[in-house]
């Protein structure tokens, strides 16, 4: 499934996906795979990516 | 403050790598197992002793080298490298090096095996730098072209899987 929200919070954020990747340690394409929806990350990285978007977990990665 | 700062490694990437190693530790400990067998059992497989046996535990590794190799391909990887493993651009001079010291290293292992078990033709100082510079040569071509193949076909792959993975 998608991950539209991390997607908007990035672009509202005016990060590229490589910018958001420099800030979290992984690769472009990880970030590119989180949104398509073809990787599932680790808590660890969730909260990483939240921290570098400033979102909570419930914001980019609980669906309702 | 840490002296050393650890570098984050991308845990998609060690999570896939340490899935192909994970299979060819597999094929390896099977394989090795039919291998001990077979020299307790004694003796060479059937069928096989028509032509020059090179051994089971050759086999054993190429095939456990192969999987993994072909394992880290399909996941869309060129490398066990987090740098390297996703890399648009073939990363020319850090494969170069590598190749360099492949074909050093097997240069190496000829000219030495030969001199220690007393190769008739390995009498010259010449001839042994001509044997050397040969090897060299063509294990770094042979490992750079092997490299630029694996590295096209990993690009397409993680190309094709980031387009299914957007259709869906």
């Amino acid at each position: 499934m998608k991950n539209k929200k991390m997607k908007l919070a990035r672009i509202e954020k005016d990060l590229s996906q490589a910018q958001l990747a420099e800030a979290v340690g992984v690769t472009r394409q990880t970030i590119g795979m989180i949104e398509a929806g073809g990787y599932n990350p680790t808590l660890k990285l969730c909260i990483a990516i939240c921290r570098a978007l400033d979102k909570t977990l419930d914001d980019l990665f609980w669906e309702e | 403050m840490k002296l050393f700062q650890k570098k984050p490694k991308d845990e998609r990437i060690v999570s896939e790598v340490n899935k192909t190693y994970k299979a060819a530790w597999y094929v390896m400990s099977v394989g090795f197992i039919i291998d001990l067998y077979q020299k307790m059992a004694g003796g060479t497989p059937e069928g096989i002793s028509t032509f020059r046996y090179v051994g089971l535990e050759v086999l054993i590794f190429l095939a456990a080298a192969v999987l993994q190799i072909v394992l880290l391909v399909r996941g869309g990887l060129m490398d066990d490298n987090p740098i390297y493993a996703e890399t648009d651009r073939f990363p020319l001079r850090h494969y170069l090096g590598i190749s360099a010291a492949d074909g050093a290293g097997a240069g190496v292992l000829y000219c030495v095996c030969s001199l220690l078990f007393g190769a008739d033709y390995f009498k010259s100082a010449f001839v042994i730098a001509i044997c050397f510079a040969g090897i060299f040569v063509c294990v770094l071509i042979g490992c750079l072209i092997a490299f630029f193949v694996t590295w096209r076909a990993a690009k397409k792959r993680r190309a094709a899987q980031l387009a299914q993975a957007e259709e869906d």
